[in-house]
């Protein structure tokens, strides 16, 4: 039996690997993403271990209250007195202290040269760090020249100043908000440990002062890095140092719980390069689970007589099952290597482009685990076994007498249980869908993604019904301008309907998840739009960037402008007055109340704006009706610097911005914030004024901020839309890829087709059918498949498209649904063109058949 | 034996002269015509006959533009179609030739109706429907024609590729063992039909055949052996032909 099962693959290898190669590319994503994300980690974690290993304990300030909700962030501290360092100092064990202070995501820096442009890429985030004395402490090491001495002196990372052909004297202006910039001297080029640089990051090095000052912490620290005298151990010194520090809470940590600390910071971050990965692969394996299904029902349904053959010389059903299971591991497991191979190769590249962007990780070798080889091997082979079970327990089913019928008898499903069967299977997964997006229970996310399979697998199931009226339809084109040719195409797409349908399927899975996302990003696109029309239609200008709050007053007096605003946000912890904390007012814009409704259409409101001024704060409608407040009801808000007890002041209708924002006073942000700047600044010129020539005197006034960013008002619009399709495209870049594996699909059962009809074909050609009709035949039959398969997908992604999109209404997320219809007729038309290349080869060798030979097969 | 003579040559339908095919190279090689020179008359019945691998279906093909000749030339008519094009080719088999092979003669997808009339189809024109109908009346099929091949007996099969033979107002018939997958009865409606058709219709048929009590019904029957014309009966009955093939077979 297991010689016959390795002859029967080596007799159909091509159509095997062809089969494997969806397996293939799906576990190359798989594994790929487990490769690259364990390299990142372990080198990281190597370079980081060995930079700190004369660190022996870290003290931190406490996690800033209420700021860690999501496990998936990072978390929050606040800053530890200099006093501490003190203390630390004079405790018995400690050999050496110090304090450091490093810029984070919420107090960005940007760095630039004296012409102007922005140091270590436009890409790359920008790190501020102290300097420290003891290298025990610091991964940083002076390359060339020295460390800063003087408050005006500067030292950048030996990558980003490379970049920047900068040499020591250079001038670096800094841009620090709310300060405004101010220029240093560069008097040292660092090395980040054995590597130019922290992963993708720009990094600046301060005096102490220097940094405590840009960073608004005078006489205080971030982290206190703590080395022990010899024979005391890091656990005795971490007992030491908390002792001594009982009282200010403060957090206290051995060097390795430190490390272990960073190291799974790291791993937060790598979640999301690994998700996006592991999402594609397992798009990809789906498909592949369809194709494998396909191929393995049309081969076995071709190899009847040779299996009944089996049964008639005594092979037991189970065993001609086994027999079929046997290949389908054989297939699953060398595709699945290749997989793990593509996978590495993966990882290769996608450190290559890591570099090419200046992202280069620390060198070191690729981290293939065993648990990566052995996970990608088994999901392989699973999936692979899974989709040929159906088609090999079919198998059991054939009798010996089939071996002495002319033809195979297939017993499809009779068509009224396949519509009850697959219609319960649709809807069982179409309600799990609805209970994931409308409703509050556990792993919704998880539901709702398993609910669109299973409804998937109900499409699947009902498909071949599909099939003939859709021929039909479909095939009226064919029929009446490529005559006979063209009738036998539209006969031979309805033939054998489950055979069309499910050569459709892959195609119809990668078109339903691009026209699903088309779909959102569609309706996302319009939100914004509408939301910028209706809120900001009479803004003239947007000036983004880092902007220190002076930016406004000065983009005031520019002229030709009539108003201008900045505008701010900060994330306080709100509680009301019952002591619940809302979960939806985690976002608070800070605005300029006078002038915000020049800017802003709030709609209805309730109470005055002017009374923000006095510690007041406005809510939106919804959140008012949400928590049973109205104007007059206090609540608490912790922000970075304070703590206070806030009066609802207004009630507004619309959203701003079209955020779930609330609002308070820009003064009262000052107060409040710790580094208080301005995320974008809108402003609106006077009547008359040309808004290219606005831009362009707004620009003039604001040179010395190199970094702030000034559009007017359809660039600005342009630029949002343009910043989605770029995430869109690039998803259709990865997508293509599961419509060239559905592809291969359809050239593989267009080919076993053409194989199967190989006497009808030579008979076609006696009786005079041209080589052209021949060919015309199968590219139209490989036309309809197509069309029907992309024609399905999209009515499904519409449908999963507009479920989505309500649920992403009903939380507020979007407001518009757009269905995108150019687009999808765009999709629809590529792959009207994709079943005329699926169809080159197969239409070239039946065309090329031997007529003769061809009438003499039977 | 030289079988092409000036007086039949004006009303011949298909010739060969000096036909040679070879397959194969070296110790390989086979001749399956060795130089074959005969012409078939036009509205006969003419049959071939010969054992196994004399030649005589590679023989039929040749004359039917389905293969191809290593030397020598067939004619169809007047027409030297050995040096046509395989487009050419295809137009000749679908304009101006019928077939009937041994099974499965017709395209399962298409009705009877419809493989009747698939090679006008195919051209793109309309069937002479009056001669259609006639042909269908004939071979008796008139209340088949919407049924698919799978529905039909493989007498029916056969009626219906004799009647989409017929057509198209062929110049020649060919027929490669038409009866040899048939039961008598079906043999003998079959044959009866072929048989009308060239005396009620004028048509021509060349058919290849291996059964001496087919081959009895043609005007005149053709002897291959070994690649070559090796005889010729033009008052075949079953007997004496068996008793021929039993000497050449000897």
């Amino acid at each position: 039996m297991f010689k016959l099962l390795i002859r029967g693959i080596r007799a159909h290898i091509v159509r095997f690997l062809l089969t494997g190669l969806a397996i293939i590319l799906g576990i190359t994503f798989l594994v790929g993403s487990f490769v690259i994300t364990d390299t990142i980690r372990v080198s990281f974690d190597d370079l980081f271990t060995q930079l700190t290993k004369g660190t022996d304990a870290v003290v931190q300030g406490p996690l800033t209250a209420g700021s860690v909700s999501n496990p998936d962030e990072q978390e929050k501290r606040d800053p530890i007195p200099a006093s501490i360092l003190a203390v630390v100092r004079q405790l018995p064990g400690v050999a050496d202290a110090e304090g450091n202070i490093q810029t984070n995501s919420e107090q960005p820096i940007a760095l630039i040269s004296a012409d102007g442009k922005p140091i270590g890429g436009k890409t790359a985030p920008q790190f501020g760090y102290g300097w420290l004395r003891n290298p025990d402490f610091s991964p940083w090491r002076i390359a060339i020249g020295r460390a800063p001495t003087a408050d005006n002196e500067i030292v950048i990372d030996a990558q980003s100043a490379r970049d920047g052909k900068l040499n020591l004297g250079a001038q670096v202006l800094v841009n620090a908000p709310p300060d405004n910039a101010r220029r240093y001297n560069l008097v040292g080029i660092a090395r980040f440990g054995r590597v130019d640089r922290p992963i993708g990051a720009t990094g600046a090095l301060f005096t102490m002062s220097e940094i405590q000052r840009i960073t608004r912490l005078p006489a205080q620290f971030r982290e206190i890095y703590v080395h022990a005298k010899s024979g005391v151990s890091s656990n005795a010194i971490r007992a030491q140092i908390a002792g001594a520090l009982r009282v200010s809470n403060a957090n206290v940590l051995t060097g390795n719980q430190y490390r272990q600390q960073q190291q799974n910071q790291i791993r937060k971050v790598l979640k999301f390069v690994y998700i996006g990965l592991f999402v594609f692969g397992g798009i990809g394996l789906l498909v592949g689970g369809f194709i494998i299904f396909n191929t393995f029902t049309v081969i076995l349904a071709q190899r009847t007589r040779e299996l009944a053959l089996l049964r008639a010389i005594g092979a037991a059903p189970v065993q001609v099952v086994l027999s079929v299971l046997g290949e389908a591991v054989v297939v699953g497991l060398l595709a699945s290597a290749l997989g793990v191979l593509g996978g590495i190769g993966l990882a290769i590249s996608l450190r290559a482009v890591l570099d090419a962007l200046d992202l280069a990780l620390p060198a070191g070798d690729l981290v293939v685990q065993l648990r990566t080889v052995g996970f990608g091997m088994a999901v392989g082979t699973i999936v692979t076994m899974i989709a040929a079970l159906v088609p090999a327990l079919r198998t059991a089913r054939i009798r010996p007498i089939a071996a002495l019928r002319e033809s195979a008898v297939e017993q499809p499903l009779p068509r009224r249980s396949r519509g009850l069967i697959g219609g319960f299977v649709m809807s069982a997964g179409i309600a799990a869908v609805f209970v994931g997006l409308f409703t509050k229970v556990d792993n919704s996310v998880l539901l709702a993604a398993a609910g669109a399979v299973v409804a998937f697998t109900g499409v699947f199931i009902i498909s071949p019904l599909l099939v003939p009226p859709a021929a039909r339809i479909l095939g009226f084109v064919p029929s009446r301008t490529r005559g006979m040719a063209g009738r036998l195409a539209r006969d031979n797409a309805y033939r054998n309907p489950r055979r069309s349908a499910w050569t459709a399927i892959a195609l119809t899975l990668g078109v339903a998840i691009v026209g699903l996302v088309t779909i959102v990003t569609a309706s996302f696109k319009q939100t914004i739009a509408a939301a910028l029309d209706n809120q900001l239609g009479t803004t003239d200008y947007f000036i983004a960037g880092t902007l220190s709050p002076d930016i406004t007053a000065r983009v005031s007096h520019v002229p030709g402008v009539k108003a201008a605003m900045g505008i701010s946000f900060v994330e306080p912890t709100i509680q009301l007055a019952d002591n619940t904390r809302p979960n939806d007012a985690r976002l608070v814009l800070a605005i300029d109340p006078k002038q915000l409704q020049t800017f802003v259409n709030l709609g209805a409101i309730d109470g005055d704006l002017a009374n923000l001024a006095n510690n007041g704060i406005a809510v939106p409608r919804s959140f008012a009706n949400r928590h049973h407040v109205h104007v007059g009801s206090q609540l608490y808000a912790r922000f970075p610097k304070a703590q206070l007890q806030l009066t609802i002041a207004v009630i507004f209708e619309k959203r701003v911005f079209d955020r779930p924002a609330l609002l308070i006073d820009h003064a009262l942000y000052n107060r409040v914030a710790a580094l208080p700047f301005d995320i974008f600044s809108v402003a609106i010129a006077e009547p008359g004024v040309d808004t290219a020539k606005g831009t362009e005197a707004i620009k003039k006034e604001l040179h010395d901020y190199p970094t702030a960013v000034v559009k007017d008002f359809a660039q600005f619009k342009a630029d949002q839309e343009k910043q989605i399709d770029q995430a869109l495209f690039l998803f259709y870049g990865l997508l293509l890829l599961a419509i060239v594996i559905a592809l291969i699909g359809i050239v593989n059962t267009l080919a076993l087709s053409v194989h199967e009809r190989t006497h009808e074909i030579g008979l076609l050609r006696a009786v005079g059918t041209s080589r052209k009709q021949i060919r015309t035949t199968i590219r139209w039959e490989s036309v309809i498949i197509s069309v029907f398969g992309t024609l399905l997908g999209l009515a499904i992604g519409i449908v999963f498209g507009a479920i989505f999109v309500m649920s992403l209404r009903t939380q507020n997320l979007v407001t518009k649904l757009d269905f995108a219809l150019p687009r999808l007729a765009v999709i629809a038309v590529i792959a009207g063109l994709a079943g005329v290349i699926a169809a080159v080869l197969p239409a070239r060798r039946a065309a090329n058949l031997n007529v003769l030979d061809a009438i003499r097969t039977e | 034996m030289n079988l092409v003579t000036p007086a039949t040559l004006s009303s011949t339908a298909a010739s060969a002269r000096g036909a040679i095919k070879i397959y194969g190279e070296g110790d390989t090689e086979v001749r399956a015509l060795d130089g074959v020179d005969v012409a078939f008359q036009r509205g006969q019945f003419s049959a071939i006959m010969g054992p196994s691998g004399s030649g005589k279906s590679t023989l039929l093909h040749c004359l039917a533009g389905l293969d191809q000749l290593t030397g020598g030339a067939v004619f169809l008519g007047d027409r030297n179609i050995s040096a046509l094009s395989e487009t050419e080719l295809t137009k000749v088999r679908r304009d101006q030739l019928g077939f009937v092979f041994q099974a499965y003669n017709l395209i399962p997808t298409l009705t009877a109706y419809e493989n009747i009339v698939l090679p006008t189809a195919l051209a793109g024109r309309e069937p002479d429907h009056p001669w259609v109908d006639r042909v269908i009346d004939v071979v008796g099929l008139a209340n088949r024609l919407t049924h698919r091949p799978s529905e039909l007996s493989g007498g029916q099969q056969q009626r219906v590729a004799v009647a989409r033979a017929l057509a198209n107002h062929p110049e020649v018939v060919f027929a490669d063992e038409p009866t040899g997958n048939l039961d008598t009865k079906s043999r003998g409606e079959i044959l009866r039909f072929m048989r009308l058709a060239v005396d009620e219709f004028d048509q021509t048929i060349v058919m290849v055949t291996h059964d001496p009590v087919a081959a009895a019904v043609a005007d005149r029957v053709v002897f291959v052996s070994d690649g070559r014309i090796i005889d010729e009966e033009l008052a075949p009955t079953a007997e004496n032909l068996s008793s021929r093939m039993t000497r050449i077979e000897g």
